[in-house]
């Protein structure tokens, strides 16, 4: 068994995580090979990464079968999970905002919005109800832009990188609750219990983001 | 809805799992009794007013309540601690101080995580009221230590922290209870971003800033007491590192150095704790397992106030731990089968009773069972004891 476990999330972050990983020294000619395994081990074999689903990186790291993980500040927040959130890895920045129809602003600011889509129900009703907003929450799992235009929702929280998407669909932002971007998490005990194995990595990747910036 | 649904977070613990249960507490309770702690058992059900009190009370939500017409609201059991503190200040006002007392109990709380909905779990703790020396805190992590080492768990680290380092620390620079809080959690999370944000937002001083900034990295061994002590010259936060440096040479001095680490980050501000506070973690198992600390201020509103600290092991997460270790104690095999009908009937009764009285683990064979050999090669019973014809025929299988 390798001696620490890696939870990455697949797609983009996962790249733009193993591109960092290479900087701090940890190679991985698995990665480079882009094959399909979930499983991958770095050249050393000491270090063991595993491609999941965004929302599931939290869960494997809260639960230890992974000792570390790279996820966005977004999955986080909609997971509500119990780790330490290490470093601010910078990339994959972008902001959770509320979105919609230009004139639905007046009954945004005014808090008498009734439905909100979302691919974070989570996030939005916390947020929602922080606002002193009881309102419904409609779960999407992708193009939650379609929600306001075929009148599912009021308005739409999600994050946005560029705003593109949104102009096209006619939308626009109408409030931004937070700035995102990839964060490194790690399980409460295995820092603690292997931290000569984990702090080292934190160190040397704090100074790749130090350089990158 | 069917008969045989359970309400969520409710479960039934079959045999062999009952079997390891019941190991891990005969285990605990030894440890207890070899530092001198008696075991007493609280009500399963209280009145709300026992564990809802003021801004550190545990959340009200989160308990499982009943209501009566006419009656005050009661709760199950939330909290093992806070009836143990109410039990000493009261019934036990006159007893010799110190006051050792442990329990092995069950408390309820409505926890709900992504995995589901937990109600129950089970904890064996132990509670030492009437000492406010380091020397009872160095007890209990001692006792705690020695726990672990009795369920056969030998990787682990017990991360020690100080509650007055962060309240001092905020408390002198006249931070806003909320502000506390929530800069609490980040400490806690270990979130540099978070942290970093909020610092430039504020107006503080430049040692308030320099110390919060460095709090999520200040763990690590003895070393971190010294580091954390160049930061601070906050009388409230040195005496509090003093206080560690104090309990570290201690527990050297009970031969546990090596288990001991501190986490000046690990900021459990919400809770009744008043002074050092613990968690113990073991290698490759993701949860807390022991949890710990001192509550000096606890037992005030119950009558009395009496310094107190203690600690409790988290027994569902050592059977998780003992699962995944693949060395769940097995349950433990019949040593017999007595198969016996009609004249030979007393013989076997006798037989059966003698060997239970020797502390042997027998079952008589019951009509209706179906086939003798195959029950007993299911239920994985390796010998048989045939009582014929007034003689004893033994199978081995």
């Amino acid at each position: 068994m390798s001696d620490l476990t890696i939870a990455l999330a697949k797609g983009r972050l996962a790249d733009k995580a193993m591109e960092y990983m290479q900087e701090t020294g940890l190679t991985c000619t698995e990665w480079d090979q882009s094959n399909r395994k979930l499983i991958l081990t770095d050249d050393s074999g000491t270090v063991r990464f595993l491609l999941v689903k965004p929302s599931d990186v939290p869960t494997y790291v809260e639960h230890g079968v992974a000792d570390m993980g790279v996820v966005g500040k977004d999955t986080l927040l909609e997971e509500e999970c119990d780790v330490f959130e290490m470093l601010d890895l910078g990339f994959g920045a972008c902001r959770m905002a509320v979105a919609g129809f230009p004139e639905k602003k007046k009954s945004w600011q005014s808090r008498t919005i009734n439905r909100v889509a979302s691919k974070y129900p989570r996030l939005s009703r916390s947020y929602c109800r922080s606002l002193g907003m009881n309102v419904e929450t409609i779960k999407l799992n992708g193009s939650v832009e379609l929600g306001p235009i075929v009148g599912l929702s009021d308005v739409i929280i999600d994050i946005v990188e560029s705003g593109r998407t949104l102009k096209e669909n006619g939308l626009e932002v109408l409030d931004t609750i937070c700035d995102i971007s990839a964060r490194l998490i790690v399980n409460r005990a295995s820092l603690k219990t292997k931290g000569a194995l984990i702090e080292p990595l934190i160190e040397k990747l704090g100074t790749v983001v130090e350089e990158q910036k | 809805m069917k008969p045989i649904e359970l309400p969520e977070g409710a479960k039934d613990t079959l045999p062999a799992t009952c079997a390891a249960k019941r190991n891990i507490q005969g285990r605990m309770r030894d440890t207890f009794a070899s530092f001198g702690y008696t075991e007493i058992e609280t009500p399963v059900f209280e009145y709300l007013d026992t564990f809802a009190y003021g801004e550190d009370s545990l959340e009200p939500e989160k308990m499982l309540r009943f209501f009566e017409a006419g009656k005050k609201t009661m709760v199950l059991r939330p909290d093992a601690t806070m009836p143990i503190a109410r039990v000493a200040v009261t019934k036990m006002r006159k007893a010799v101080k110190p006051v050792r007392l442990c329990y092995i109990e069950d408390i309820f709380r409505y926890e709900q995580t992504r995995y589901g909905v937990n109600r129950r779990s089970e904890q064996a703790g132990a509670e030492l009221l009437g000492a406010g020396s380091v020397e009872a805190d160095a007890e209990i992590i001692a006792l705690a230590i020695e726990s672990l080492l009795s369920l056969d768990i030998k990787d682990f680290q017990i991360d020690i922290g100080q509650v007055e380092f962060f309240k001092g620390l905020a408390e002198t620079a006249g931070i806003a209870e909320e502000a506390r809080y929530t800069l609490g959690q980040w400490i806690d999370m270990k979130d540099m971003g978070a942290i970093e944000g909020y610092l430039n937002n504020s107006a503080q001083s430049e040692t308030f800033q320099k110390t919060v900034r460095a709090m999520p990295r200040l763990y690590g061994g003895y070393d971190v007491l010294e580091k954390a002590k160049a930061f601070t010259e906050y009388p409230r936060c040195i005496e509090a590192l003093d206080s560690l440096s104090e309990l570290y040479e201690l527990l050297r001095d009970y031969g546990y150095g090596d288990y001991i680490a501190f986490d000046m980050g690990m900021v459990q501000s919400l809770h009744y704790y008043t002074g050092m506070v613990f968690r113990g973690y073991v290698k490759n198992h993701g949860s807390v397992v022991v949890k710990g600390g001192r509550y000096d201020h606890l037992t005030r509103r119950y009558g009395e106030e009496m310094p107190a600290t203690g600690y409790a092991v988290n027994i569902d997460e050592v059977m998780k731990w003992q699962d995944r270790q693949a060395a769940s104690a097995e349950e433990k095999a019949m040593d017999a089968l007595i198969v016996c009908d009609g004249a030979d009937r007393g013989k076997g009764y006798a037989l059966a009773r003698e060997m239970r009285r020797e502390g042997k683990r027998v079952e008589v064979f019951l009509p209706g069972c179906g086939e003798l050999i195959q029950y007993a090669e299911q239920t994985g019973i390796s010998r048989i004891l045939w009582v014929r014809d007034g003689n004893i025929e033994e199978i081995d299988l």
